[in-house]
């Protein structure tokens, strides 16, 4: 389907809708991957137009509907509308570089409190996914800096230690990426410093990343409630998640896919030659 | 014009006219004050690295893609302020503050695979003391967020020296620490800890007392740290973090030529 050009002073110029399709890929080895579903009531807008010198520009948005389904899988790839030029292949480096081609931004939707956002940039696909070896230069990946998850607990009247899980995380993360502070004006036996201990990796579909909140002693009557939060870098390990590529965009990072996740960016790059 | 490379054919069957062509982006360093020596990146090494492509429209728009592989057979990464990429065309410094396009900053095949996003930017006149003025319209150069290390300290002592690389002295609230353990020892933690004594190559970690033996603590610390006031907002090499082999600068940007 046509409809007017992106520009309109352009006569002549058309650009075309193109559904954007999400997929999942996996590492060599690992089990087949299983694709997204961001359910029937999900948003698919895209729309491309191609200069005459072979310049793609391609604009696209999803949303995810009320009931998605993530998948799982190493990393998240999307769909372009024209393969791209991998030009920097070599007979040394056959993969080529991971060119950025554009901009985009993944969040967890407007109605989620708060609204966690990462720029992402746009790169063309991995060849060392094995899928779609031959596909590569038709789909791009995401790079992320790394998870981002946030909340608040309390530790039990008299307990020492609360298990937090986290809302959408399930990769590993370090106990410098983790922020812990008390809550109010803790006082007497409430006052006892707190540490990230036990970071156990979540495993993708399954469970989150939880980390305990451990205090010297009790924290006495009344308990003691604290907020935390995560803002990670990307480790490579990654526990029972061993297909995880960790700075790219996945269903598990750089949080986990839910009612309204969007993924939104404007890309432009070369066109293959054909 | 510096294509000593081959021109490629057109983008696209039926096009008349050769469009994308390749070119050796050389890198080179500048300094704020002058006195910067240059890196030595061989251009062969795996026939990659540093390499970047332009694609010219009729508009006369510039579009180029770079990729810059630190190769395992570095032995300089060069001394300055900043790592300035050269382009195919000499760009328009009507508005050099202006960003061009998106870039990567990325510690590939390393753990973690740490990654930032880094802004291309023309340079202004006077900016690097060692940049002559007529090779300004030649280079472009990345401005990055903040400065980024982390790493972890074992804890023993009321206070703990622990080195850092940031270019510049940072600040207390540039750091975040987070034990990974604690002890119920009576000699240790009642106080969260504490950070001062901050030096252009060291912090402290500071407690109330000695851990006591068998009571170390794990520190795990990390510096994120925004550039201060001055000229040290561009990528260099030891920004945003100390550069070494196969890190990648990973760029696409768009610029009016002059």
């Amino acid at each position: 389907m046509t409809r007017t050009g992106l520009f309109p002073g352009l006569r002549g110029q058309r650009s075309y809708d193109f559904v954007p399709q999400l997929r999942c890929m996996q590492l060599p080895g690992d089990p087949a991957p299983v694709d997204p579903n961001l359910g029937s009531d999900a948003t698919l807008n895209g729309s491309y137009f191609q200069t005459p010198e072979g310049l793609v520009i391609y604009e696209f948005e999803l949303i995810a509907g009320t009931s998605p389904t993530p998948g799982t899988g190493s990393a998240y790839l999307l769909r372009l509308p024209i393969p791209a030029l991998r030009w920097t292949k070599s007979a040394a480096l056959p993969n080529g570089a991971d060119l950025p081609i554009g901009s985009a931004r993944i969040d967890t939707g407007s109605s989620s409190d708060p609204c966690f956002s990462r720029e992402l940039l746009p790169t063309l696909a991995d060849p060392g996914f094995p899928f779609y070896w031959a596909q590569s230069d038709q789909w791009v990946q995401f790079f992320h800096s790394g998870p981002l998850d946030a909340g608040t607990d309390t530790i039990a009247a008299s307990g020492t230690s609360k298990t937090v899980t986290t809302n959408r995380l399930v990769d590993r993360v370090k106990e410098h990426d983790i922020d812990i502070h008390p809550i109010g004006t803790a006082s007497g036996s409430n006052w006892q410093y707190m540490c990230a201990t036990n970071i156990t990796i979540g495993v993708a579909g399954t469970s989150f990343m939880t980390f305990d909140v451990t205090t010297k002693a009790s924290v006495g009557t009344g308990g003691q409630s604290f907020a935390w939060r995560v803002d990670g870098i990307p480790w490579t390990d990654s526990g029972n998640n061993s297909s995880i590529v960790p700075m790219l965009l996945s269903p598990c990072l750089p949080f986990y896919m839910q009612a309204g996740w969007r993924l939104t960016g404007q890309l432009f790059y070369e066109g293959r030659r054909r | 014009m510096p294509t000593r490379h081959a021109p490629s054919s057109g983008l696209q069957p039926g096009l008349l006219r050769e469009r994308g062509r390749n070119y050796p982006c050389d890198l080179r360093t500048a300094s704020v004050s002058g006195g910067s020596t240059q890196p030595v990146l061989d251009s062969r090494w795996l026939g990659v690295s540093p390499v970047a492509r332009w694609l010219r429209l009729d508009s006369g728009l510039v579009i180029v893609q770079a990729q810059i592989t630190f190769p395992l057979t570095l032995s300089n990464f060069g001394v300055g302020d900043a790592y300035l990429m050269r382009l195919p065309f000499p760009i328009s410094r009507r508005f050099p503050k202006l960003v061009k396009g998106s870039a990567l900053a990325y510690q590939a095949l390393q753990d973690p695979s740490a990654n930032m996003l880094v802004k291309p930017c023309a340079i202004e006149p006077g900016y690097f003391a060692d940049l002559p003025h007529g090779e300004l319209d030649h280079y472009i150069g990345f401005k990055i967020p903040y400065y980024l290390q982390f790493g972890t300290a074992t804890v023993d002592l009321a206070t703990t020296t622990v080195n850092h690389a940031c270019p510049w002295t940072p600040r207390e609230q540039d750091f975040r620490v987070t034990p990974g353990n604690i002890t119920s020892s009576a000699n240790s933690f009642n106080f969260p800890f504490g950070i001062r004594s901050i030096t252009a190559t060291t912090f402290d970690i500071t407690n109330r007392a000695t851990t006591g033996a068998g009571t170390d603590i794990t520190m795990g610390w990390r510096l994120r740290s925004a550039p201060p006031a001055g000229r040290h907002e561009f990528l260099g090499p030891l920004k945003p973090w100390t550069w070494s082999y196969l890190y990648l600068i990973l760029a696409q940007f768009v610029y009016i030529p002059a």
